[in-house]
């Protein structure tokens, strides 16, 4: 269990990421400490879904990359979309504290089979009502939202420059 | 002997403190960077030119980005002053709230402020210093992040320019139903 969070690390260093440990990372796993985390945050911070990536050259994956390594908190999410504009697939990779990465897993889950409209309808509050992320961490479901955004953002412009390609 | 040797010392002294050549002769020598630099100049002078550069330094900087990243701070240690100062402020503002919220509890530890306003939630405040901002997390606007305003000297939010105080002020009003005094 612990290893596969320590694949999402490790996945993060290998890609370039500077590697280091956000403050209170060890109030996360430690059950019975003074801060305690709510299941589903440990959950998908344990078993976090749908961690990989995508091949970022193809016309229909869009790459979201949010966060700055200096804060601690890198998060990058793809999606690919078929012909009818649905996700059929989407993949994570964040280097951050265990809220960051429970709200990514959780966002990648929400995100197949539906379609780039309804994505762009996830709230940061949805993600943090489910997660039931405490006050501080609010943030990191904000970074999940704002890769959203991003990685649809990427893939329209990919399909624009498409048509524009198509057109000419 | 004596008396030479003093004489000896005076000119040493001399010699040291001015160039062998008098610089007010008719044909000076042009003093070169060297001895421009370690020219002295008024105390006044050398304040005045430290305080204003210290106010005008953001302005001065040429790379835009530069001031992005240090978020109009020409150091860390001045993003710390007014942040925690900002900070300060913000818990002295909700202090009011101690008699009339139940539960009200605000706490300020390293850089983070914490203002437990019982069944209505928690509003956190913090230092982010890698970015020079000041995060805000509340349970009416969720998370928004501020950054430091020179010109105006306010904290105004990354996305859609709110002012720090006058959102405080707000949602004091809407959880409490009281007006509460702040700076701006």
């Amino acid at each position: 269990m612990l290893s596969q969070a320590i694949r999402v690390n490790a996945a993060a260093t290998a890609s370039g990421f500077v590697r280091r440990l956000p403050r209170g990372w060890t109030g996360i796993a430690v059950t019975g400490s003074r801060r305690t985390y709510h299941e589903n945050i440990v959950d998908h911070y344990e078993n976090p879904r749908n961690v990989g990536s995508l091949d970022k050259t193809d016309p229909n994956v869009g790459t979201g990359l949010v966060g700055a390594p200096a804060c601690g908190d890198v998060m990058k999410l793809q999606i690919r979309v078929d012909e009818d504009g649905k996700i059929t697939e989407s993949k994570f990779k964040t280097f951050g504290c265990g809220s960051a990465i429970a709200s990514s897993s959780v966002a990648t889950e929400w995100l197949k089979g539906k379609t780039v409209e309804e994505c762009m309808a996830i709230k940061n509050t949805d993600i943090a009502a489910h997660l039931k992320l405490p006050p501080v961490k609010l943030h990191c479901s904000m970074l999940a939202e704002d890769a959203i955004k991003a990685a649809v953002k990427d893939l329209a412009s990919k399909k624009g420059t498409e048509a524009r390609a198509a057109v000419a | 002997m004596t008396s030479i040797s003093v004489a000896q010392v005076s000119q040493a002294v001399a010699g040291a403190a001015r160039p062998s050549k008098v610089p007010w002769g008719p044909y000076r020598k042009p003093l070169s960077n060297s001895q421009q630099q370690v020219c002295p100049r008024s105390p006044f002078y050398c304040a005045q030119a430290t305080l204003f550069s210290h106010f005008v330094s953001s302005s001065s900087r040429t790379n835009a980005e530069e001031v992005q990243n240090q978020g109009g701070f020409p150091t860390e240690r001045d993003f710390h002053l007014v942040a925690d100062e900002t900070l300060d402020e913000v818990q002295a503002s909700v202090d009011a709230l101690e008699d009339v919220v139940e539960d009200y509890e605000a706490n300020l530890s390293q850089g983070v402020l914490n203002i437990g306003m019982g069944p209505h939630g928690t509003w956190v405040l913090n230092k982010q210093t890698p970015n020079r901002q000041i995060w805000w997390s509340s349970p009416l606007s969720g998370p928004l992040r501020f950054e430091y305003d020179v010109a105006t000297k306010m904290w105004v939010t990354t996305r859609g320019r709110r002012e720090l105080f006058a959102l405080l002020r707000e949602e004091v009003k809407r959880v409490a139903g009281i007006d509460i005094r702040t700076r701006t």
